[in-house]
C-alpha cells in the first residue's frame, strides 16, 4: 500500500479521536455535577419507597427563569436547583432552599435582579464573579496605570440589600428589611459624603457625582477597596481614606453606593407589579412646566469639547449674539428681548440649583431644539459652538458649596430624568 | 457490495465504476464534476510540499470550515443590538457545541487571515506571479483584501466591547481619505456611530454578500491556476528530472501515460488534436488521484485537527456588552488592521490612506514590473535574491525601531509643537520608511539591473514592516497609544 494512504489512515484516526472527544467535552457540562448531587440528596431525603423511585427518576433538566418578557434570564437553579424546597433548608449550597421574601416570588422576579451576576452563565465561574475588566490609563506623570474591575458580579451576603434601594426608592430602607442599606444612608448623610459627591440634584463638585454610581461601579470589591485607600484605584484621588471605619460599616457604605442605580429594563421584574412597587418607581412630583427635561440618551451625551478658555471666550461671544437678549447678559433670565409675562420663562442660568441639575448633553439639546419661544439653533450655530456656548454657560452659577446633611431623597433628581422603562434599552447615548 | 452498485440507480449516480487502474481513475478525475477542478495528471514538483506548503488549500479549507461553522452560528444569531450579545452567551452556555462551534470560525477565520498572506508570500518569494499569471496575482491581492473585510465585519456581531471598539476604531480610519472618507464610514456604519444599522449592514455583508464575491473571484483564481498548467515550477524542469520529494520512484515507474481516446479539436481556439494547458512534461507527471486527492484529504484533516485543538484550548474572547460611553483604553482594532492603526498614530493622512493605497497598487503592479520568467518556481529565485530578500528583511526590522526612536526624540511634533499638520503628514516614520523602501528598491534595481530583485527588495520591506508594525500596535501600545513594553 502506498505511504500516503498509510498518513491518510493515520490523520482520519485523530480526526475522529478530536471528534468524538468533542462530543464528550460538549455534554461533560459543569451544572451536571451540582444536579447529580441534587438527586442523591433527594433520593437520600426519600420518606418512602414511592418518594425514593421519583427521585430516582429526576434526570438532568434544562431550566431558567424568563424575567421581562424574556429581556433577562436566570439560569441560576439549574445548580440551585431547590430553591423553592422547603425539604432544603439546611442543605448545602448551591442546593439550600431560598427563604421566601414577600411578594418577590421566583417566577416573576428571578435570581440576579436583587442578587446580581450573570444569570445566563451556567458555569460557576462566569456566573458568580461576572466578567473582568481591565482599563488603561496614562497619569499625568507618564506612569501608566491598569485598573481591573468585575463587571455585575454577586452581591454576596448583605449587599445584595443595595438591590432593595435600588427599586424601593422612597421608602425607608429600615422599614422593609434591609437595616444594612439604611446603616449605609445614614452613614453616607453623617460623614459628609454631600459635601464633595452629588447625589441627584444636591451635592458639591469636587468628587464625581454618585447618583448612577452602582451603575458605573458594580463590583462591591472594588468599592470596598476604594473606601479604604482610594488611591490605589484612582491614582491621584483627592478622596481620603475611609479605613478607620469598621468593616460592617464600609459593607453598610458599599450597600448604599451600589443602591444608586436606575433600575435597568431588565432587572424590572415581570408584570404584573405590586401596587406598592409601583408607587416607589412613580417620579417624585416635579413641577412640569417648570422643568424641561432632555431625553435620557440626549442628557448623558458627553461634551466632545474641553471647556478650555477659547472655548469659554467663544461661547461667550456667541451667548452675546445669540442668547443675551432674552437669558440677559448676565444670564439671569432677564433680558429685554423677552415677552413680558413669557411662560415658561427664560431660564435663569445663575441658578446653581438649576444648572446643578443640567446634563451638559441636555443644554446642548436645548440649545439645538428650542421650545416655545426659544427657536431651535441646529440650522444657525454650528456643532462646535453650541458645545462652546455649553461650556459657557458652566461657567455662569456662582460656585457654592451644599451644606451637609440636606440630602432628603438621594433619587429625587432621578423621577424626572426617567424614561418609561421601555425606552431604556433603545435610548443608546451616542457622541464619542 | 455489488448489489448495491449493480444497478441503474447506482450507476446513473456514479457513471463509472470504482477505478483500478491509473487510466480509470484519470478518466474519473476527468468526468467527475467536483474533481474536474484537479487536473488528471499533475506534476511531481508540485507535490513537493516545501513548492506551496500547501498554503492556497489551507486557505480554502479553512474557507469551507467557515461557512460550515458560521451556516450553524446563524441558526443562532440574530443582528440586533438587543439579541446579539445574549445570543453570544447562549452560545456560550446553551446551545450545544455552540462553545466549539463559535471558537472554529472565530480561529478559523483569523487562521484564513493569516494563510492567505502566506500564500501571497509563497507566491511572491517562488516567483509564481509572472506571465502568464499575472492577473491571477491581482486577483489573489483582491481575495486577500475580501479575506480582511470578511474577518472586519464579523468581528462586530458579538456585540461585546471588543468588537465594538475596534469596529469604532477601524471605520473611523476608513474615514481619513479626504472628501469621501466620510461619506466611506456613514455608508459603512448606516450613520454617524456604531450601531444598530451598522451590526445589520455588517452581518449582511459578512453572511451574504462578501462571501458571494469571495467565491465567485475564486473560483475565477482557481480556473486561472488550472489553465496556467498548475502550480508555477522552474522552468528547467521540463529538461532535467525532479531530485527528491513527490512519490517515490517506485510508484512514479508504476505511472502510465495514456494516448487520447478521442481526438477532437477546437477549431481556430485550440492548436493540435487535444486543448493543452502550460508547459506539458508528461514524463515527470502522475495521475492526480491518489497522489494529489490524498494529499489535499491529508491538508485537510490537518487543517481540522489543528483548528479542533486550537479551539479545544483556547476559547474566542468575549468581553461584556458593547458600551457606547465607556471607551476602552486602548481601544484597538483587529490585530491585521493593527499595523496601519500604527502608521495612523504618526499621521492621519499619510497611515491610513497614503501608505496603504501605494502599497496595495505596488503589490498589484509587481507582475507588470518584474515579467522575466527564466527563474519562476524557485524559491528566491538565485543565491543573489536570497541574499536581497535576507538584507531587507534585516533593514526594515531595524530601520522601524529607530525611525520611532528618532519621531520620539526630534519628530515634527517634538522639535516644533506649533508646525502645521502638512509638516507632519510630510515628516512621520511612516512616510520616511516609504520613501526609503522605494529609494532603495530603485538603487537596487539600477544596480543590479535586475528588476526581479528590485521587486524582491520592496516586496521584503513591504512584509517585514506589516509584521513589525502589527506586532509593535498589538504588543507596545497601550492606553492613550503611548509606547508601553509587552510585560507591562
Amino acid at each position: 500500500m502506498l505511504r500516503i494512504y498509510r498518513l491518510f489512515a493515520l490523520m482520519s484516526l485523530i480526526t475522529l479521536a478530536l471528534f468524538l472527544l468533542s462530543l464528550w467535552k460538549d455534554s461533560n457540562r459543569e451544572w451536571k455535577k451540582y444536579q447529580d448531587e441534587y438527586r442523591n440528596l433527594l433520593i437520600a431525603k426519600a420518606k418512602d419507597a414511592d418518594q425514593r423511585r421519583a427521585a430516582e427518576n429526576v434526570g438532568y433538566e434544562f431550566a431558567q427563569v424568563s424575567v421581562a418578557e424574556g429581556a433577562r434570564v436566570d439560569r441560576c437553579i439549574m445548580c440551585h436547583r431547590a430553591v423553592e424546597d422547603p425539604r432544603f433548608v439546611d442543605a448545602p449550597q448551591p442546593l439550600r432552599a431560598h427563604p421566601k421574601i414577600p411578594s418577590h416570588p421566583f417566577e416573576r422576579f428571578g435570581c440576579t435582579g436583587c442578587h446580581g451576576g450573570d444569570g445566563s452563565a451556567t458555569e460557576v465561574q462566569a456566573a458568580h464573579q461576572g466578567i473582568q475588566k481591565k482599563e488603561g490609563a496614562v497619569l499625568p506623570d507618564g506612569r501608566i496605570v491598569y485598573l481591573t474591575e468585575r463587571e455585575e458580579p454577586l452581591l454576596p451576603g448583605n449587599l445584595v440589600q443595595a438591590s432593595c434601594g435600588s427599586c424601593h426608592l422612597t421608602e425607608d430602607p429600615g422599614k422593609i428589611g434591609a437595616p444594612v442599606l439604611s446603616r449605609g444612608k445614614t452613614l453616607f448623610q453623617e460623614k459628609g459624603c454631600i459635601g464633595c459627591h452629588r447625589v441627584g440634584r444636591i451635592g458639591g463638585k469636587v468628587g464625581p457625582e454618585l447618583t448612577f454610581a452602582g451603575e458605573k461601579r458594580s463590583d462591591p470589591e472594588w468599592l470596598l477597596k476604594h473606601f479604604r485607600d482610594p488611591e490605589s484605584l484612582v491614582p491621584d484621588s483627592a478622596m481620603p481614606s475611609y479605613k478607620n471605619l469598621g468593616e460592617e460599616e464600609l459593607q453598610a457604605l458599599t450597600a448604599f453606593v451600589l443602591s444608586l442605580r436606575e433600575v435597568p429594563f431588565t432587572l424590572i421584574a415581570s408584570a404584573p407589579l405590586q401596587p406598592q412597587t409601583v408607587v416607589a418607581l412613580t417620579p417624585p412630583p416635579v413641577p412640569r412646566e417648570a422643568h424641561w427635561e432632555a431625553p435620557r440618551n440626549e442628557n448623558l451625551r458627553p461634551n466632545p469639547v474641553p471647556a478650555s478658555a477659547e472655548s469659554v471666550a467663544n461661547g461667550k461671544k456667541l451667548y452675546g449674539k445669540y442668547c443675551a437678549g432674552c437669558h440677559g447678559e448676565s444670564g439671569k433670565g432677564d433680558g429685554p428681548g423677552a415677552p413680558k409675562d413669557l411662560k415658561p420663562e427664560p431660564a435663569n442660568f445663575a441658578d446653581p440649583r438649576m444648572m446643578a441639575h443640567e446634563r451638559e448633553g441636555g443644554l446642548y439639546w436645548k440649545i439645538t431644539r428650542g421650545r416655545g419661544l426659544m427657536p431651535g439653533w441646529e440650522a444657525t450655530i454650528p456643532q462646535k459652538d453650541r458645545w462652546d456656548l455649553v461650556n459657557f454657560l458652566r461657567t455662569l452659577p456662582p460656585k457654592v458649596q451644599m451644606p451637609p446633611g440636606m440630602m432628603e431623597q438621594p433619587h429625587g433628581a432621578m423621577g424626572g430624568e426617567k424614561e418609561p422603562a421601555g425606552h431604556m434599552e433603545e435610548s443608546r447615548p451616542g457622541g464619542h | 457490495m455489488a448489489k448495491l452498485t449493480e444497478n441503474r440507480f447506482w450507476r446513473s449516480l456514479f457513471r463509472r465504476p470504482l477505478p483500478d487502474s491509473d487510466l480509470d481513475r484519470m478518466l474519473t478525475m476527468f468526468s467527475n464534476f467536483f474533481l474536474h477542478i484537479l487536473p488528471a495528471k499533475v506534476h511531481r514538483h508540485s507535490l513537493k510540499p516545501g513548492a506551496t506548503w500547501g498554503l492556497g488549500v489551507i486557505s480554502f479549507v479553512l474557507f469551507l470550515v467557515l461557512i460550515v461553522t458560521g451556516v450553524l452560528l446563524m441558526f443562532f444569531y440574530v443582528p440586533s443590538v438587543e439579541r446579539a450579545y445574549r445570543d453570544m452567551k447562549d452560545l456560550k452556555y446553551v446551545v450545544s457545541y455552540g462553545v466549539i462551534l463559535r471558537n472554529m470560525h472565530r480561529w478559523a477565520a483569523h487562521g484564513m487571515v493569516a494563510a492567505v498572506f502566506l500564500h501571497m508570500v509563497r507566491v511572491f518569494f517562488t516567483g509564481s506571479y509572472k506571465p502568464p499569471r499575472e492577473f491571477n496575482w491581482v486577483l489573489g491581492i483582491l481575495l486577500w483584501g475580501i479575506t480582511l473585510l470578511l474577518s472586519f465585519t464579523g468581528y462586530l456581531l458579538p456585540w461585546d466591547q471588543l468588537a465594538y471598539w475596534a469596529i469604532t476604531v477601524g471605520t473611523s480610519i476608513a474615514s481619513y481619505p479626504p472628501w469621501i472618507g466620510e461619506k466611506i464610514r456613514v455608508l459603512l456604519l448606516g450613520g454617524n456611530i456604531v450601531g444598530e444599522s451598522a451590526l445589520l449592514r455588517f452581518y449582511v455583508l459578512h453572511v451574504v454578500f462578501l462571501p458571494m464575491v469571495l467565491m465567485v473571484l475564486a473560483a475565477v483564481h482557481f480556473w486561472r491556476v488550472r489553465k496556467d498548467g498548475g502550480i508555477a515550477r522552474p522552468i528547467a524542469l521540463a529538461l532535467h528530472p525532479v531530485a527528491g520529494g513527490g512519490p517515490t520512484s517506485a510508484e512514479a515507474t508504476a505511472r502510465f501515460v495514456p494516448g487520447p481516446l478521442k481526438t477532437y479539436t477546437l477549431v481556430e481556439l485550440v492548436r493540435g488534436t487535444s486543448p493543452q494547458v502550460g508547459i506539458q512534461a508528461p514524463e515527470e507527471e502522475v495521475p492526480s488521484w491518489p497522489h494529489l486527492t490524498m494529499r489535499l484529504l491529508i491538508v485537510f484533516e490537518l487543517v481540522l485537527v489543528v483548528l479542533t485543538a486550537v479551539s479545544f484550548l483556547f476559547d474566542a474572547p468575549l468581553l461584556e456588552q458593547a458600551n457606547p460611553v465607556r471607551p476602552d483604553n486602548p481601544a484597538k482594532a483587529p490585530w491585521y488592521f493593527l499595523g496601519i492603526q500604527e502608521l495612523v498614530s504618526y499621521s492621519a493622512l499619510v497611515g491610513g490612506v497614503l501608505v496603504p493605497a501605494i502599497a496595495l497598487l505596488g503589490l498589484m503592479s509587481i507582475p507588470y514590473m518584474d515579467r522575466d520568467r527564466s527563474d519562476q518556481g524557485i524559491w528566491f529565485g538565485s543565491p543573489a535574491g536570497k541574499r536581497a530578500a535576507w538584507i531587507s528583511f534585516l533593514l526594515t526590522v531595524l530601520v522601524i525601531p529607530a525611525l520611532l526612536f528618532l519621531d520620539s526624540r526630534f519628530g515634527v511634533r517634538q522639535v516644533a509643537p506649533g508646525a502645521p499638520q502638512f509638516f507632519t503628514d510630510l515628516l512621520n516614520p511612516a512616510s520616511v520608511l516609504t520613501t526609503l523602501m522605494a529609494v532603495s528598491s530603485f538603487l537596487t534595481w539600477r544596480a543590479t539591473r535586475s528588476r526581479r530583485l528590485g521587486a524582491m527588495v520592496l516586496f521584503t520591506a513591504f512584509v517585514s514592516a506589516y509584521l513589525v508594525f502589527t506586532v509593535i500596535g498589538t504588543y507596545f501600545r497601550g492606553p492613550n497609544w503611548v509606547w508601553v513594553w509587552p510585560w507591562q
